[in-house]
């Protein structure tokens, strides 16, 4: 599958230049010599946010994640090498941190003889979204963790398949296998609700 | 077909624009935020992230005190901005900076379920919440006051294992249910107390609350009927369906915990598989037993105990018991089929613990 990706600012940038969000690609000073995590939050919170409630699905879970990730950022900032590589740092926390707050949701559900709602649209953002958005989203709640974090990362964040899998500490192939049967499934829901 | 990555990448800006709009700021860092709905991270984790934030914040307003001063050196009606005062002392106590050697004192931060002005039922403990384990309730136990009606209220604290996502809680109540429609006041002036060898309270709250209407319903499962009462006056007797012999429902006495319409209920793990939206459910215990509509169930109600736990109630009559409902309401079972009563963990169930044993606090030991 052939991928365009699209890139702020023209030509290829390196996985710490490149902000989650198109909009918001803030990247990090060179210059600095050590992490500036007060700089970062302030920078990267609201994108980093944005991408815990993708995959989450409620902000204060989401924002609580965020959190998590600078926390985690700043106890192991003297072990990072090179100071811009905090970005990626922090996204792989957002990502890991987020999984982890879905599958507990899972157990606890699991375990409750009755149970909360299954899909929990933990805010009204969920419900101000057009019906086809909707959609869309619910049809990517039910692919499996890393399937939805590929896509996430690859369709809204605009990483390339080398970030992902450098991102989700997986093989470049199992992005593409992760991202093509995610895509192929989304296509038969999204195309057969019609 | 190929449109699909198109639709997914408007839908997931969609809604990340949604959820956060581009007006949101970062919160500010708040050294003692809880976050009320899932477990605090570790205190550890949090003070380190916070030592050196408030250690460069504190060199920054040194710098910024000591540029004014310079510059506004000699003119009098500009004083220089007040020197940094020194963190205070919980502040102090519990984020060792680099600079000071550490202080080995860990903030325990306490919050309340209960809310300011807010009506309860009789049966609605008090709960505080703790962001950390506490070792020793004794300073807690002597600080913390609590009156009714500008009486003290002569309960006790029942130290618990939360179920909330807090690493403890604390439930708070009277030998006998709380006066109908009374005044609670409760003091809890813990700031810099010890919660413990190497802890203390970093926070002072009040809390404010009433309750209502003394509504305490009587479930019987000999004649399946439930009687509701309101300050002493029986007002209704509703037929019941409750748990068939293979999932009865608990003995005992339980409070009402929440109210939802609908609320959805699916099967047990090993029950036969069922997921309903149930209209009209008062929820009674955490693992799943509501007070809730049951039209399916027509025949029974009144009858026998068909039901998987929950007490089932004829669609108008639980209309009705869902309006009248309070948070902190009680209802008492009896006859139910089975010796198991309801256990004190699995939602309210603190007036199933006898006086006794609630007196002596459980995990810690009362004064």
């Amino acid at each position: 599958m052939t991928v365009t990706l699209k890139q702020p600012g023209g030509p290829p940038v390196r996985l710490d230049k490149v902000g989650s969000a198109p909009a918001e690609g803030v990247g990090v000073t060179r210059s600095e010599l050590a992490v500036d995590v007060p700089t970062l939050y302030a920078t990267h919170w609201r994108s980093m946010v944005r991408l815990a409630v993708l995959l989450v699905d409620d902000v204060p879970s989401a924002e609580d994640v965020v959190q998590d990730a600078f926390v985690a950022l700043h106890r192991n900032s003297h072990r990072l090498r090179d100071p811009a590589a905090a970005l990626g740092y922090l996204r792989t926390s957002v990502v890991n941190l987020s999984r982890s707050v879905v599958r507990h949701r899972q157990v606890v559900r699991k375990h409750l003889r009755v149970a909360e709602p299954d899909h929990v649209d933990g805010a009204d953002f969920y419900v101000l979204l057009s019906a086809e958005h909707r959609e869309a989203l619910d049809a990517l709640r039910r692919l499996p963790c890393r399937q939805q974090e590929v896509l996430v990362l690859r369709y809204w964040a605009g990483l390339s398949e080398a970030e992902i899998a450098t991102t989700l500490g997986i093989s470049p192939g199992s992005v593409k296998s992760s991202a093509s049967r995610g895509l192929a499934k989304l296509s038969k829901m999204l195309g057969g609700a019609r | 077909m190929n449109d699909v990555p198109k639709k997914l990448r408007d839908a997931l800006d969609a809604a990340a624009r949604s959820a956060v709009d581009d007006a949101r700021r970062p919160p500010p860092f708040d050294p003692f935020r809880i976050a009320p709905h899932r477990p605090p991270p570790s205190p550890k984790r949090r003070r380190a992230w916070l030592a050196p934030v408030l250690a460069a914040a504190a060199v920054l307003i040194v710098a910024a005190a000591g540029v004014s001063a310079v510059r506004v050196f000699g003119s009098d009606h500009h004083k220089p901005v007040a020197a940094p005062s020194p963190p205070s002392s919980a502040a102090r106590s519990t984020m060792p900076s680099s600079s000071t050697p550490p202080v080995p004192i860990a903030a325990v931060h306490v919050s309340l379920f209960q809310g300011d002005g807010q009506t309860y039922g009789i049966g609605m403990p008090i709960i505080a919440q703790f962001s950390r384990r506490v070792t020793d309730a004794h300073a807690f136990d002597r600080a913390v006051t609590v009156t009714v009606n500008g009486k003290p209220a002569g309960g006790a604290w029942f130290w618990v294992n939360s179920n909330s996502g807090y690493q403890m809680e604390a439930h708070y109540r009277p030998p006998a249910y709380w006066p109908a429609h009374a005044h609670i006041h409760m003091n809890m002036p813990l700031k810099g107390l010890s919660a413990g060898r190497g802890l203390a309270f970093d926070d002072s709250l009040t809390l404010t609350i009433a309750t209502g209407a003394a509504h305490v319903s009587r479930v019987d499962g000999s004649t399946e009927m439930m009687t509701v009462t309101s300050d002493g006056k029986q007002i209704k007797t509703l037929p019941v369906s409750l748990g068939k012999a293979s999932t009865p429902t608990y003995l005992g006495t339980k409070i009402v915990m929440e109210k939802k319409n609908p609320q959805h209920m699916v099967s047990a793990p090993g029950e036969p598989y069922y997921s309903l939206m149930v209209p009209w459910s008062v929820r009674v215990t955490l693992d799943g037993e509501f007070v809730h509509a049951a039209s399916w169930n027509g025949g029974n109600i009144g009858a026998r105990s068909t039901s998987h736990g929950c007490t089932n109630l004829n669609t108008s009559d639980a209309k009705w018991f869902y309006g009248f409902s309070m948070i902190g309401d009680v209802v008492t079972y009896t006859n139910t089929g089975t010796s198991d009563v309801m256990p004190s963990w699995d939602g309210l169930g603190d007036w199933n613990v006898p006086w006794p044993e609630w007196r002596a606090g459980n995990l810690l030991k009362n004064s």
